[in-house]
């Protein structure tokens, strides 16, 4: 069995990457507007159908790709402003809890009307977008495929872009500062519009590329991006809600437990195992690895 | 939102005057009505059911939970073996399923309570997976991802002479009252208080002594037990269950939905958000593929237009009705107001 071991944490590693990928997204827009974006898995979702869409039409991957991200920016942009923002500014919303609800409920409702305009598009069966790449890497211990290779290669990359984005920017600045005290940023004359913009464009790209990637290697349906936002969400515990090694540190955990449980377990104790370290993490630490204790007020 | 204090025992009375005056003009509706509206109602009384109880917790108390979906699929599941499998008849098979889900929700609160904002709501939302991940593992008891077959109807007595389909609606609508007159009770008690103290400041409620752990425990327990019961009428209704019922994309959320939609912290606010989203899409059904698409757009528009609910706006429409132009003070202005 111990001989499978550095296999199975290849295997791991590929996974939990694309989770972290969503994650990113997702925690970004929650940490900075304090969204919780149920609907961040149909960008994933879109990312995925649009590059097979434009591949189907005779595209090369990688181009479908990079149009795909640009797309589901753009969509992530509608989605906010017709989902989220008139709840933000609606005079009976505060920034009380019952706002937050609303946001859930209203990032519920995006979810559902994008999921079955894909289905009125697609319809319900499962697709697959022609695989890239085939090579295989072999090395003593495992073997890796150049598709899993690139998947942990671009988590890498998108890592170091938004850090690069948000520490070596003045929109970074703008992003960290509004994430930090919204009303304070305000004051300082930072246009809420640009950070708006920013963050949901850059959580929607995050989404589309893991789509993406994830659809030349697993098959693709409108109701695809359900478990990983739900899996993503639990990431964002793990790690701690907003932050960003966070995401990423959380993503490659879940991703090695799965493929752990999957692999010297049962698979179809596969989504359990999840959500046992899920409520072990939240029972000895319960705001998450990297997260700030919460001020009880 | 309403101070359960300030209403007296004569508010309580005219309550269940107006729930069972509800409830008789329910039933004499209904058992007009033809098979297909009839299962619509009964759709929609059961999920009233869970949402009126899962107002207690959510509304009352301020703790969001998605483990209900699962919860309600332990009690219909509960009822399903102990009917099918053991012979019970349903009236005893349904009070074991709310206790039992009741003390399965106490479990899950004294683990979640430890958290609370979105970590609680996140926490439950892993439980209520596993559970639903539970109901496909354990297939022999289950029956798996196929479903549970052949779960007996509730036994009909001779003196009412309905057709079953309407035996089932009046059912779920007595449990509907059941439930609000439960509810309301609750809400009243010293322990719906302190729930309320709870929503409001849980460090102040604390230092006044009140018993923190005891009140939202008890909110719990009493949306659990309730959501065993409607689960364990949905079985015995349906005769057939699978874990696609129970999920927490599914159910979980659309108890959330109902409640925010119908009016968080009122009692009759989540009847009237069960009634609209799921009597209405049912009834509906005429345009199957966009029935789901229109769900959606009705959630989005319900949220940006009534984001304190369908009850917000009925209370505002009544006021003006009676001609109170003047709206009730709003404790935030006043304190604006008072502050040079």
């Amino acid at each position: 069995m111990l001989e499978l071991l550095p296999q199975q944490l290849a295997n791991g590693l590929a996974l939990g990457s694309t989770y972290a990928l969503v994650a990113m997204g997702l925690t970004l827009i929650f940490g900075v507007l304090l969204i919780p974006n149920f609907a961040h898995g149909e960008f994933y979702m879109l990312g995925a159908f649009i590059t097979y869409a434009l591949v189907a039409s005779g595209l090369n991957f990688w181009l479908a790709m990079a149009a795909a991200v640009v797309l589901v920016t753009g969509i992530g942009w509608i989605v906010d402003r017709v989902v989220f923002q008139p709840i933000g500014s609606a005079p009976g919303h505060s920034a009380a809890q019952g706002s937050g609800l609303s946001m859930m409920i209203s990032a519920l409702a995006g979810s559902i009307i994008l999921q079955q305009v894909a289905t009125i598009i697609w319809g319900t069966e499962a697709r697959t977008i022609p695989a890239p790449m085939t090579g295989v890497i072999q090395t003593p211990y495992f073997t890796i495929t150049a598709l899993q290779l690139t998947v942990i290669g671009t988590l890498t990359a998108a890592w170091i872009a938004v850090w690069l984005v948000l520490h070596r920017s003045r929109l970074g600045l703008a992003i960290r500062a509004t994430s930090q005290n919204r009303d304070a940023a305000l004051l300082m004359g930072i246009s809420m519009t640009q950070v708006r913009l920013a963050t949901f464009g850059i959580g929607a790209a995050l989404g589309a590329v893991a789509g993406a990637l994830l659809g030349a290697t697993f098959p693709i349906y409108p109701s695809m991006g359900v478990t990983p936002v739900l899996k993503a969400f639990v990431v964002l515990v793990i790690g701690g809600i907003g932050s960003l090694p966070g995401a990423i540190a959380g993503g490659l955990v879940l991703g090695m437990v799965e493929v752990m449980v999957a692999g010297y377990g049962a698979s179809q104790f596969q989504d359990i195992g999840t959500f046992v370290i899920l409520v072990a993490v939240l029972l000895i630490r319960p705001q998450g690895l990297f997260g700030r204790a919460q001020v009880e007020r | 939102m309403m101070d359960p204090l300030a209403s007296s025992r004569h508010g309580f009375i005219r309550t269940v005057a107006a729930a069972s005056a509800m409830l008789v003009a329910a039933c004499a509706v209904s058992l007009q009505l033809n098979d297909y509206y009839l299962y619509v109602v009964t759709i929609g009384a059961i999920f009233a059911v869970l949402a009126v109880s899962f107002d207690v917790l959510l509304g009352y108390t301020g703790y969001l939970s998605l483990a209900h979906g699962a919860l309600y699929g332990l009690g219909a599941y509960i009822c399903a073996v102990l009917t099918a499998r053991h012979g019970l008849p349903f009236w005893a098979a349904l009070p074991v399923a709310g206790l039992a889900t009741g003390a399965a929700g106490a479990l899950v609160a004294l683990l979640s309570f430890r958290t609370r904002g979105l970590y609680f709501a996140v926490l439950t939302l892993g439980i209520g997976l596993v559970g639903h991940q539970l109901f496909l593992v354990f297939d022999q008891v289950t029956g798996g991802v196929g479903g549970f077959v052949g779960i007996p109807g509730p036994e009909q007595p001779a003196w009412l002479p309905v057709s079953p389909v309407a035996y089932a609606a009046l059912l779920a609508l007595a449990l509907l009252w059941v439930t609000f007159v439960a509810a309301s009770l609750f809400v009243r008690s010293k322990l719906g208080a302190a729930c309320l103290a709870v929503r409001e400041d849980i460090t102040l409620a604390r230092a006044l002594g009140i018993r923190v752990a005891a009140a939202r425990l008890s909110a719990f327990a009493f949306s659990a037990t309730f959501a065993g019961l409607a689960g364990a009428l949905f079985a015995a209704i349906s005769s057939f269950i699978a874990p696609e019922s129970f999920t927490v994309l599914g159910t979980g959320f659309q108890l959330v939905a109902l409640v925010v939609v119908g009016g968080m912290g009122t009692l009759w606010g989540p009847v009237v958000g069960a009634i609209l989203l799921t009597a209405l899409p049912e009834a509906l059904r005429v345009a199957s593929t966009y029935s789901l698409l229109a769900y959606g757009v009705l959630l989005l528009v319900c949220v940006i237009f009534a984001p304190k609910g369908i009850a917000s706006l009925i209370s505002a429409a009544v006021r003006r009705f009676r001609g109170k132009s003047k709206p009730a003070p709003d404790p935030a202005r006043l304190r604006r107001e008072a502050t040079p």
